[in-house]
């Protein structure tokens, strides 16, 4: 840490920093040459990167724990002040399978940044590989639910964009854990894999790990209401977080 | 597109209260869950606000912003963002607002970037336990009132509740 570089400064003043260095000037270059805007994606990162430009969270496997993994890797990413963000849907290293890459696809949707990315000699993971994989006792395809999963990210791009818009002038996060924005809940420290808002509007409930049959989600105190219930009485779209926040068990993905 | 019916558990996305939302349309025909869209569609179509009101003992309210641009420039002034504000007055369990109020304050550009300044449909949750009848089918006059007050009240006439 006290080599010295060729302009004289410290080691220890430039280590880790050529990547967001790297960043800073790609982006300056674009905007102030080219008038342009700029999606960078960067592996290399430090404190203040975020404000040029966006990062995955490196290479992953495609397990269920990695998945689960994810949810707290993005969450931390925007704490960090790197909003978009995201990790390899499916997986990276190793082969994924139909069921797997379906239900990430699923919780990608809602990752800031989402793009499915895989190792070389993997089993093909494109969504077009699922096509012919059914989701039991359906009709549906795995292709199916993936498809549906991109629909519902344009579904909110809206809001997406315009949340980024803010937090680009402004500062701050969007996929973030609950204590964010009810720290005085005890129950939003928990779960922080299940339970993630979106921006200060949306509050996401997922199983983001194994597949489980119902599985107990975080609902601060306050009414929320599922934004895709169309179907049934209004009341069962509909769930009131009593003093305090609770606990409430849901159906959740592919319980079958 | 398959039948909704058909399609796997869908995660659970709420409303913050208080909190406006800007959605694509969330039950295009076809598929009461999603719509078979692309970046095309979505900027050549009008933008639905989504709302769950928190209430109060005299009213209920929400608030949000949506900002629209080309995605190119970065001109600051050249976006339309959009503040709104929605009340409606809380009267007992089950008993219809006599007044909705949606205020709309507009900064930037101003002028039409692409469809989505136009609005499509404000969707209320939880519209049962707002008093908000569906089962009677109960009409609303419906009328714009511009801030600047040169310009006059204009009516659209009457609007029904529509599930």
């Amino acid at each position: 840490m006290d080599a010295v570089h060729a302009d004289g400064t410290l080691e220890l003043d430039a280590h880790s920093l050529y990547g967001t260095m790297e960043v800073h000037n790609t982006h300056n270059w674009f905007k102030d040459t080219q008038k342009q805007r700029t999606m960078i994606i960067s592996r290399s990162s430090y404190a203040g990167m975020g404000k040029y430009g966006s990062r995955w969270l490196g290479d992953n496997f495609s397990s269920d724990a990695y998945m689960a993994y994810s949810v707290t890797g993005v969450m931390g990413n925007n704490i960090a002040g790197i909003t978009l963000a995201g990790s390899d849907i499916c997986g990276f290293i190793g082969n994924t399978n139909a069921d797997l890459c379906a239900r990430w696809y699923t919780l990608g949707a809602y990752y800031p940044f989402s793009r499915n990315h895989n190792a070389w000699n993997n089993a093909p993971q494109e969504p077009w590989e699922f096509a012919k994989d059914i989701v039991p006792n359906t009709s549906t395809t795995m292709l199916d639910v993936i498809q549906s999963a991109m629909y519902r990210k344009l579904h909110m791009i809206r809001y997406l964009y315009t949340q980024m818009s803010i937090i680009q002038q402004e500062g701050g996060s969007y996929f973030r854990p609950l204590f964010y924005d009810f720290p005085n809940e005890e129950g939003a420290y928990e779960g922080q894999e299940l339970n993630v808002m979106l921006g200060p509007s949306l509050k996401l409930a997922i199983l983001s790990g194994e597949r489980a049959d119902t599985t107990d989600f975080w609902f601060p105190e306050g009414r929320w209401c599922d934004v895709y219930c169309r179907a049934g009485a209004e009341a069962d779209c509909c769930i009131t977080g009593t003093t305090g926040g609770m606990k409430k068990s849901l159906q959740t993905l592919f319980p079958w | 597109m398959q039948n909704a019916t058909d399609l796997a558990k869908h995660p659970y996305v709420a409303p913050s209260e208080k909190e406006n939302t800007d959605f694509e349309n969330l039950e295009a025909a076809g598929d009461a869950y999603v719509a078979q869209m692309t970046t095309i569609y979505l900027q050549a179509n009008q933008t639905d606000f989504h709302i769950l009101p928190s209430c109060n003992a005299t009213k209920c309210t929400a608030s949000g912003a949506f900002i629209n641009d080309d995605g190119v420039t970065l001109d600051l002034t050249q976006r339309n963002t959009y503040a709104f504000t929605y009340e409606h007055d809380a009267l007992a369990a089950g008993v219809s607002p006599v007044s909705m109020t949606v205020t709309i304050k507009t900064t930037g550009l101003k002028a039409m970037i692409n469809a989505n300044d136009l609005l499509n449909k404000i969707e209320i949750y939880d519209a049962t336990a707002f008093g908000m009848d569906l089962a009677t089918g109960a009409t609303y006059s419906v009328a714009v009132n511009f801030v600047d007050t040169k310009k006059t009240a204009q009516s659209l006439g009457d609007a029904k509740w529509s599930d």
